[in-house]
């Protein structure tokens, strides 16, 4: 009889728990609802629409002309060179970006972050560039590395060393782009370094002084080492950035000269809105993201296992 | 790592054609057109914003063929902003995907082909008289005709020539011709560069932009050399972009640049500054000139090949009527309004931009002389229309990519043999029957 009441008490504590557990649970679903249905609207059906496209022939302007083709799109990307050529430059871009700006990030970093006079100046300085627009940019750095009469050429000038082409040479182009990349965008990761640079404790630098450490010492083990999540994330989405490399390109060189700055990102723009041809667009945009997804994977696995 | 994969959905998501609708303005009569039993046609059309004096034409012309057409058709405009030049096309193509084009569209020259191509608009040939066929200038013709139909009339015309420095001219004693038959060869205007190109000014001004304008400007050394950048029929570009004669007109070009004759990055009122003796421009240019008093400048033929057809650049925006509309009819009486002789003599007058027919020409005097002669001359006997071809966005691209290529130092022949096998594979895989 005891033991009959008490598992039945038993059972309504439990069912009552139940109901507030899933009370609770359907409280938090509906908060997250919105942002999931955003989600799922505006980004996982696209790319779902994506992956079904990239086994088509579509024509952007003949939605009723679809035809499904297999793996055509796949077989044609891996015979086409400007394939090959574009995702070489999109690598070579981010492999010397990404290290690049965030060394720079961190230098600079480190430079606002004395009690230098003017320090809130400098500060300004190096975030101004990453608020104005990537376009307006481009287009200012465009008459800066003009050929004949840019700004930098007159430099140049001064210090007799002849004119160079810049944009307009197969050599200089992404090398011109990657310069002018590092100089807009390291002020972000500068900021996040400083924020990162804050948040190390005044004892421990105190501490090592005591026992006698100097200033590269004192970068070497403690600001450094004290800085190693923030420079994961830094790294982390810097190298998302750099793949995603299109505005430079297409507004200053289109790809050219001789496909030496086109993208992955320009190709996909240029084989689905310019050419149409939306079936291919987005078998690249596939392997794209295949792409970034392996990057992504072996960045956290090789900072995870260290 | 979610990032990376947000990332590429984003770039996926490009794919998808997320298009941006531009904002849009109504312009035209709101009047009600409640009478009963006789039911009025409401027609809607669709035209990229332009300047002010090139919109109020439009709205004028419309208001009185509202009136004209009273209780029977009411044509509304809306007005979309280009914002970067694709805007409105990308709204056409999210309206072909959702059937919900207007009435009519304007739609550029050498976009028609390839409406017409993907049934977008339909042919108007019943609806033109010979007389008018006649009336509209050759390149007109040309532009709006595929595959032996005619799609879509233009407004005005456009044409490019050679502006000239006058100042620098008399400097050297150099007279540039005003006759057709004196039009300058490559030769005869390298010379001239030659000779101009001194103490920080260039010999000519002749990169408008890097895009369309390279089609649509240099196309002509082709044709004036005897070919043209695709066979008339529009399906190959082998042994046409990268013939003989192509390759010789590239060469030329990249003459141009190795010795430093025009700058490839120019600023945009280089010559207006005389800092160019030359300059390849069209009449849209003669507007800005008055803001530089001390500019004196004439006007030249395009230059032609030595021996080579004397030829210039042509093509316009046009108007047509789309499949989807429920009135073709009274939509393609819409058409011939905003094409006939007044809208074009209006829209010329206030854009400065020659007429597309040959009677408006008629009722500007300014026309009959120099130098705006010239633009008429070319206008109405020598210009030619872009190529006619379905594939023509990747024409022009790949061309424009090509030219600027070899300006910069690329082979010549590998960069155009690049042009025609791009082009040949890209209309063998979607447009060959």
């Amino acid at each position: 009889m005891q033991t009959a009441w008490s598992a039945d008490e038993h059972k309504i504590k439990q069912a009552s728990l139940g109901r507030q557990k899933r009370r609770e649970s359907v409280v938090g679903y509906s908060f997250i609802a919105p942002s999931v249905i955003l989600l799922l609207v505006f980004l996982v059906l696209p790319f779902m629409f994506a992956f079904l496209f990239g086994f088509t022939k579509f024509n952007l302007l003949r939605p009723d002309k679809i035809q499904f083709i297999g793996l055509d799109n796949y077989k044609l990307l891996f015979q086409d060179n400007l394939f090959y050529k574009s995702l070489f430059n999109t690598l070579y871009f981010t492999v010397i970006v990404v290290p690049v700006q965030s060394a720079v990030a961190l230098m600079l970093a480190l430079l606002v972050n004395h009690q230098l006079k003017l320090r809130n100046v400098y500060r300004i300085a190096y975030f101004s560039p990453v608020v104005t627009s990537m376009t307006v940019i481009a287009i200012l750095w465009i008459s800066l590395y003009n050929p004949n009469e840019g700004l930098i050429n007159s430099a140049l000038n001064f210090f007799e060393i002849p004119k160079q082409p810049f944009l307009r040479s197969s050599d200089q182009a992404m090398h011109s782009i990657i310069f002018m990349s590092v100089w807009q965008a390291a002020g972000y990761q500068m900021m996040i370094f400083l924020a990162g640079l804050q948040g190390i404790s005044k004892d421990i630098y105190e501490a090592s002084s005591i026992d006698g450490a100097n200033r590269f010492q004192q970068l070497r083990f403690i600001t450094i080492p004290s800085l190693y999540n923030v420079t994961v994330f830094v790294l982390t989405i810097t190298t998302i950035q750099a793949v995603k490399l299109f505005v430079q390109p297409y507004i200053m060189t289109n790809g050219g000269p001789e496909n030496t700055t086109r993208t992955l990102a320009l190709l996909i723009y240029q084989q689905g809105f310019q050419f149409r041809n939306a079936g291919y667009a987005s078998a690249i945009s596939v392997i794209f993201f295949l792409i970034v997804v392996f990057i992504s994977f072996s960045m956290k696995k090789f900072f995870r296992d260290r | 790592m979610k990032k990376g994969i947000i990332t590429a959905i984003l770039a996926a998501m490009l794919i998808t054609g997320c298009s941006s609708g531009g904002q849009t303005n109504e312009a035209g009569s709101e009047g009600s057109s409640g009478n009963a039993g006789n039911e009025v046609i409401e027609l809607n059309f669709w035209r990229p914003q332009a300047g002010e004096a090139e919109d109020n034409v439009y709205v004028k012309r419309i208001e009185e063929f509202n009136k004209a057409y009273e209780g029977k058709i009411k044509m509304k405009m809306e007005v979309i902003t280009r914002g970067n030049s694709f805007a409105y096309e990308d709204k056409i193509n999210a309206a072909v995907a959702s059937n919900t084009l207007p009435d009519v569209i304007a739609m550029d020259g050498p976009n028609i082909a390839n409406y017409a191509a993907s049934d977008i608009i339909i042919p108007l040939d019943e609806h033109f008289t010979e007389e008018d066929m006649n009336d509209f200038v050759p390149s007109i013709v040309q532009q709006g005709t595929f595959k032996e139909k005619f799609y879509a009339p233009g407004l005005n015309e456009s044409s490019v020539v050679l502006f000239y420095n006058k100042k620098i001219m008399d400097q050297y004693g150099i007279t540039p011709p005003d006759k057709m038959e004196d039009a300058w060869t490559w030769e005869e205007w390298y010379d001239v560069m030659k000779t101009t190109a001194k103490d920080g000014v260039f010999g000519t001004n002749m990169i408008n932009d890097k895009g369309e304008w390279m089609t649509y400007a240099f196309e002509q050394l082709w044709i004036s050399g005897g070919t043209d950048l695709v066979n008339d029929e529009g399906t190959k570009a082998d042994g046409f972009v990268n013939s003989e004669q192509g390759i010789e007109a590239a060469a030329f070009l990249q003459k141009l640049a190795n010795e430093k004759l025009f700058n490839i990055d120019p600023k945009p009122t280089e010559f207006e500054e005389g800092k160019a003796a030359t300059k390849l421009g069209g009449p849209w240019n003669i507007p800005g000139f008055k803001n530089y008093p001390d500019l004196e400048w004439g006007i030249t033929y395009f230059p032609k090949k030595a021996g080579g057809a004397l030829t210039a650049p042509s093509g316009s925006w046009a108007v047509g009527v789309s499949a989807d509309s429920e009135h073709p009819k009274e939509a393609a009486e819409a058409v011939k309004w905003l094409t006939n002789k007044d809208s074009s003599t209006e829209l010329a007058k206030a854009i400065s931009m020659p007429a597309s027919r040959k009677s408006a020409f008629e009722s500007m005097a300014e026309y009959n002389e120099l130098p705006l002669r010239i633009i008429k001359e070319q206008v109405t006997t020598v210009s030619n229309a872009r190529p006619v071809t379905p594939a023509y966005p990747v024409l022009t691209q790949k061309f424009a990519e090509a030219l600027i290529d070899i300006m910069v130092g690329a082979d010549v022949k590998k960069s155009l043999d690049n042009v025609a096998d791009i082009y040949d594979e890209e209309f063998k895989r979607n447009f060959a029957e």
